[in-house]
């Protein structure tokens, strides 16, 4: 049993770092968590489905459209609820991409809404459950995981070791600095979103075998990435990975061995004595009081 | 009432149609003006955590679900009449928002809204689960609350008396916000280092603000059960918290009377849309987006432009009062340098060491600042000098030594309890509350000196009023005296560099303090400044009897106005003298220029 | 001075107020023209349970612009005059003020979310007006009985019953609950649990899921070491799939019993998405058919044609039903309608056979939950196979 419940809170906590990733990406260029990104992630899912199950596009062209069709909604995005807001506060930032959730949300229940409940997309890998030592696992689940890990390695690498991601920090930590010192500072943002967006896409393709699609799949995965995201620190990519698994298996031992009513608030309890002891985070940096 | 009233006759005509409206209206109406009044309890009570405070809080939802439950159930379990349980469970849910400030003791930003978000979820899965208490999922029903013989029907009674509750909770919000309470709020939320520097605790008034805005979101949710007769956990979920923050920051931010509109716009928006059918999620999505882009600072600010002076909530008084110079003591007993004890140094720090991991800033400080004295700090750049501040202060915590003010150990205090010792301090990158004006920083300084509570500040008792004006009066000498009484109302952000420095000084001296602490005050300012600023620190010392520190860079006010000059270098004193003696001192000269150079002088 | 002059406005303003002409006298049957009726209905449109009034409401609409193409009732058209409740109490209770008080509607074919119907109810029974449910299935939306609110949907308790006599009539002996715990689930587990009290037996596990679960692992588990042999799930199908899914994975094959939110096996299947998991899997359809089936061929059509780039649904069928409920009493009831005559033709209406519900609508004077027959089906190969029709006692 037990086995049983590491893997799948790994698994599980996969679809959450995935996400995670993504909100985390933006957040270390913009210092702003867009919390339209479930949205997004839910019409590449919708998207996907459409150019691959309606209109019968082979499933690498559908997948690559898809994302491509994300990051460009990320960066109206970033066009319509953040660029004009950049010197509101925060919580002004927080609704206006709300409000574009909402958009997105009811945009999709009017076209999508009558097409099925929770409409099944089909795997990239067959379907039929597969036995690892003891523990069996559905394919699909395994390619997530892996996604999360590469997504997590690319994005570190690219924040890390590229030019252009030392530009994306340097520009979150000091704006005004950047600009002096020559940064584009819009089109780092706007680049930042798309390339955000287009995880939520690229995530949607792989999760939505095991979600389903319908048009509130992004709503509940958001408050769950969020969590992850700020378990982790929000600075940080692993931390946003370890910190989906770690929401993941929280989970999955508490219904497992306490019971399953558990399940939901166990996370958040987990959360909450972490953030008393941690106040940035599992791997976030400390904050300073400069005065 | 009178002070309620900023446009006499739009509010009247507001409350004579909602006096009326049963009347001339369908209960639909009826029904949506209910829902409406209590939502702008809900937003206004939001606000002051959220728009004044600056408190990241997803918890309001979870709040106003607990005053539903509470009053639902203080009824159905405990036998409580409806008149007593509504009150009780407004005070059972600040209670409950008590619990929710405590993660914000430690947390701030997204941290705090993802530990309340939290508490949200464990409030849901309470409802949910809670079966032997909550009656769970299915909710439970309430018996319409009676209000006969006044009203036959009980919509129509409990549409008057949300209506009387939520006119009196907004007026107590008024009044609250345009007192020493409001300009707490608004210190915690601009700088929380310059809030305890002068004297006013963080955690008693995080505490406070979670408090307030909890007793509004339980007094709403009471009236919500009495609207619907049913209390189900529909409706407190986290979606709903986008709901009431809408509300807050459509109607803008740090507004009471924007978060009334914010909240009566909204619930009528929302009712207007219903006309769209299935495309409403698109219709309210668009209209937040747009009002928030279009509108960044609330529909409150299209008011502001058209009618000059209307809410500017923390300004009371709009002429200068002619009360005569009072100076009364402040709480804590501790008094400028002319009390009995003055023989002791005024400011003494004894081996006094700070380390940062493994850092040593502060290694053995010693110093000893006589009464009335100025004492110059100088020293190369990372000397330690500002971590010496901010030790003395309070901010950092010394990992051993002690400072004594007036002879007595101050022993590990926080800031804002070392504040009330008799310090005050500005600081290197000047901490002006950006929301308020030049007068109301300064008035904030009388922190110590103001005694009204939030009830008696809601209540908007005479005492209240007559503290109120005492406080502007001596503000206002406070500005005249570093010469900026001409900008008294202007914002803070409106002022220049060097005028924000100088109405920082004001408002560090307003408090009649002990020892004034000064980090760098003459950075950036242009030299005919610095001339005015060594006249000014002369005056500070010989009219206000004030024990001066400061840290400065700028050698010729240090060395011009300065008794005696302590220098720092690698944590310790390594001079300390007359400023003529520090100008030749060879340690001196090997600390700032190196040991190559020390046959030259450096420039006066 | 500033007072007076402040009061005076006040008075003049609140004079003028009050010279406002007094809302609109209530027409003489309220929602009746010489051409038409007004129709109200409220459930879900947005949010996540809009199945359950978007897509029924769709159904409803169907019916009536079909019979208003053929002259519609007595020679009036029906109007359906939507409102969104957002499967919120309050809003609910908005929506149906709206509908009485402002739409002035004739009668009310609505309600899709328990908690949202049960707040609403004391509005609609206050102002006495004809309701007709169309979707949710709470006991207490319907029970105490009102002389005015009956429902065409399967009452939840009766599904409940239906589905423990199911499961014990298939040889299971250890029987197994998992469940969702909001406002729908409770309406069925509650009755769930009295049905196993009056058989003297006790659930040999009791789990819950959330309704957007991602992954049924712990309840699959769980629920496999007490050694069950069937499983009544209490969920939405995609907390249904997960968890067949997750126990197909660990090799867990008990009897799976459905209920009526999972009576689309064709679909469920796919959802599903592992081969093989339904071949003990059993449902309950609140109507006769599902949507593939050629019976309804002609529904699929209208559907699409009504609201294109949609496909017909369960949910689609609840409301034909409802509807069609709704359109044979408003006949009954003559070309001088009255609500009070609705009212009566609706507790006499006997054996009433729409072309979708699996046995008759009968409601009397004291039982107004007029759909007592659920169908059985199982999914067979590619076929859904009807395993029993069968009436249902509490």
């Amino acid at each position: 049993m037990l086995a049983y419940l590491i893997v799948s809170g790994l698994t599980t906590g996969s679809l959450y770092a995935l996400m995670a990733i993504g909100l985390v990406v933006v957040y270390k260029a913009t210092r702003v968590v867009n919390f339209a990104h479930g949205e997004l992630f839910m019409v590449g899912g919708f998207l996907a489905y459409t150019l691959h199950v309606l209109v019968r596009i082979p499933y690498g062209p559908a997948l690559v459209a898809a994302v491509a069709a994300t990051l460009l909604l990320g960066l109206v995005t970033e066009r319509l609820a953040y660029r004009p807001l950049i010197r509101a506060p925060a919580i002004s930032l927080v609704l206006a991409a709300v409000g574009f959730s909402y958009v997105l949300r009811g945009t999709a229940r009017e076209i999508w809404g009558g097409r099925g409940d929770y409409i099944p997309f089909p795997p990239l890998v067959g379907a039929e459950p597969i036995a690892v030592g003891d523990v069996v696992i559905v394919p699909q689940q395994l390619v997530v995981l892996a996604g999360a890990l590469v997504c997590m390695a690319l994005f570190g690498a690219f924040f890390s070791w590229t030019r252009a991601g030392k530009i994306l920090q340097a520009t979150a930590e000091n704006p005004r600095a950047a600009r002096l010192v020559g940064i584009r500072v819009e089109r780092v943002y706007a680049f930042t979103w798309g390339v955000g967006a287009a995880a939520a896409g690229a995530a949607a393709a792989l999760m939505a075998p095991l979600t389903l699609i319908y048009p509130d799949v992004g709503a509940v995965l958001l408050v769950k990435a969020f969590a992850a995201a700020v378990l982790g620190g929000l600075e940080s990519l692993p931390g946003a990975v370890l910190g989906g698994f770690a929401i993941g298996l929280v989970e999955n031992l508490a219904g497992g061995y306490l019971h399953t009513s558990l399940q939901d608030v166990s996370a958040f309890v987990v959360i909450m004595l972490v953030l008393v002891a941690h106040p940035s985070g599992l791997l976030g940096a400390a904050r300073v009081r400069r005065i | 009432m009178r002070r309620l009233v900023g446009r006499p006759s739009v509010l009247g005509l507001a409350l004579a149609v909602l006096v009326l409206l049963p009347a001339v209206a369908n209960p639909y109406l009826v029904y949506v003006a209910s829902i409406a009044l209590l939502y702008v309890i809900l937003a206004v009570g939001l606000n002051l955590l959220l728009g004044y405070a600056g408190q990241f809080a997803f918890a309001n939802a979870a709040l106003f679900g607990i005053g539903a439950y509470a009053t639902g159930l203080g009824q159905l379990k405990l036998g409580l009449p409806f008149w007593i349980a509504l009150p009780a469970a407004a005070v059972f849910t600040a209670l409950a928002g008590l619990l929710v400030a405590l993660p914000a003791l430690r947390l701030s930003g997204l941290y705090l809204a993802m530990a309340t978000m939290a508490f949200a979820q464990f409030t849901q899965w309470a409802m949910l689960n809670w079966e032997s208490v909550t009656f769970g999922a299915g909710g439970f029903r309430l018996p319409p609350p009676s209000f006969s013989p006044l009203f036959a029907s009980s919509a129509t009674g409990v549409y008057y008396l949300t209506l009387a509750v939520t006119t009196a909770l907004v007026a107590a919000a008024w009044n609250a916000v345009r007192s020493r309470v409001g300009r707490a709020l608004v210190a915690l939320r601009d700088s929380e280092v310059a809030a305890e520097s002068l004297g006013i605790g963080l955690a008693r008034t995080k505490t406070m603000a979670f408090a307030m805005s909890a007793f509004y979101a339980g007094t709403a949710g009471g009236l919500y059960s009495a609207t619907l007769n049913f209390v189900a956990p529909e409706g407190f979920d986290l979606f709903q918290m986008v709901v009431h923050f809408s509300m807050v920051v459509v109607g803008g931010l740090g507004s009471v009377w924007g978060a009334v509109l914010g909240a009566g716009l909204l619930v009528g928006v929302q009712e207007a849309l219903r006309a769209f059918k299935g495309a409403q999620e698109i219709a309210f999505g668009l209209v937040l987006m747009i009002s928030i882009v279009f509108l960044p600072e609330g529909l409150i600010s299209l008011l502001r432009r058209r009618v000059p002076g209307w809410d500017e909530p923390l300004r009371r008084l709009g002429a200068a009062s002619l009360v005569p110079a009072e100076v009364g003591p402040p709480r804590d007993g501790s008094s400028p340098a002319t009390a009995p004890g003055a023989m002791a140094p005024a400011l003494e720090v004894r081996g006094l060491a700070v380390t940062f991991g493994g850092v040593r800033a502060l290694d053995g400080v010693d110093l000893a600042v006589a009464a009335g004295e100025i004492r110059g700090v100088i020293g190369p750049n990372g000397a330690g000098k500002t971590t010496l501040l901010n030790a003395i202060c309070g901010f950092e915590r010394p990992s051993r030594g002690e400072v004594r003010v007036a002879g007595k150990s101050l022993g590990g205090l926080d800031p804002s309890a070392v504040a009330a010792r008799g310090l005050r301090r500005t600081f290197q990158s000047t901490q002006l509350f950006r929301g308020m004006t030049a007068l109301e920083n300064v008035m904030t300084g009388r922190h110590l000196h103001l005694r009204s509570g939030p009830v008696a500040a809601a209540l908007d008792r005479p005492a209240v009023r007559a503290e109120e004006v005492a406080a502007a009066a001596a503000a206002r000498r406070a500005l005249a005296f570093v010469g900026m009484e001409d900008f008294a109302d202007r914002v803070a952000t409106e002022l220049s560099f060097g005028q924000q420095r100088l109405v920082e000084v004001a408002r560090a001296l307003v408090a009649e303090p002990r020892v004034l602490l000064l980090d760098e005050p003459a950075v950036g300012l242009s030299p005919a400044r610095v001339t005015q600023f060594d006249a000014l620190l002369r005056r500070i010392r010989d009219e206000r009897g004030v024990t001066i520190v400061m840290i400065e860079h700028v050698i010729r006010l240090v060395m011009g106005v300065s008794d005696r000059v302590s220098v720092l270098d690698y944590g310790r004193v390594i001079a300390e003298g007359a400023p003529e003696d520090i100008r030749r001192d060879p340690a001196v000269i090997e600390a700032y220029l190196g040991k190559e150079l020390d046959a030259r002088r450096p420039a006066s | 001075m500033p007072t007076v002059r402040r009061f005076s406005r006040c008075c003049l303003l609140a004079l003028a107020v009050l010279a406002l002409p007094a809302p609109a006298a209530l027409a003489q049957v309220p929602g009746v023209t010489g051409d038409t009726i007004l129709i109200g209905s409220f459930g879900p449109l947005t949010g996540p349970n809009y199945l359950f009034g978007k897509l029924v409401m769709n159904g409803v609409e169907v019916v009536y612009n079909e019979v208003n193409k053929q002259g519609g009732v007595n020679g009036r058209k029906l109007v359906l005059v939507r409102e969104d409740d957002r499967c919120d109490p309050a809003t609910a209770i908005a929506a149906v003020k709206k509908l009485i008080f402002q739409d002035q509607v004739f009668m009310i074919n609505g309600g899709g979310c328990s908690n949202a119907a049960i707040a609403a109810r004391p509005e609609i029974e206050q102002a006495k007006v004809p309701w007709v449910v169309f979707a949710a299935v709470a006991d207490e939306v319907t029970l105490p009985t009102s002389p005015y609110i009956f429902s065409t949907a399967l009452a939840a308790s009766l599904e409940s019953y239906a589905q423990l006599d199911f499961a014990l009539s298939h040889g299971a002996k250890k029987v197994a609950i998992v469940s969702q715990r909001d406002a729908w689930g409770r309406s069925r587990y509650g009755p769930l649990q009295e049905a196993f009290k009056k058989k003297g037996i006790a659930p040999v596990a009791d789990e819950e899921m959330p309704a957007d679960a991602n992954d049924g692992t712990a309840q699959v588990l769980r629920v496999r070491q007490a050694g069950a042999d069937a499983v009544i799930m209490l969920l939405y199908p995609k907390a249904a799939a997960i968890f067949v899914r997750d126990a197909q994975k660990v090799g867990f094959k008990p009897i799976l019993i459905g209920q009526t939110a999972l009576s689309d096996p064709l679909a469920f299947r796919e959802q599903v998405g592992v081969p093989g998991a339904l071949d003990r899997f059993f449902t309950v359809n609140q109507m006769r058919y599902t949507p593939d089936d050629p019976q309804v061929e002609k529904w699929r059509t209208l559907v699409q044609q009504y609201f294109p780039g949609d496909r017909l649904s369960v949910y689609n069928l609840f409301g034909i039903g409802s509807a069609q409920v709704v359109v044979e009493v408003l006949k009954r009831a003559g070309r001088d309608l009255t609500r009070e005559k609705v009212r009566d033709e609706l507790a006499r209406l006997t054996g009433f056979e729409t072309t979708v519900h699996p046995g008759p609508v009968t409601c009397t004077e004291t039982d107004h939950q007029c759909h007592k027959t659920p169908a059985w089906i199982q999914l067979v190969g590619d076929k859904i196979q009807l395993v029993a029709v069968t009436p249902v006692q509490r």
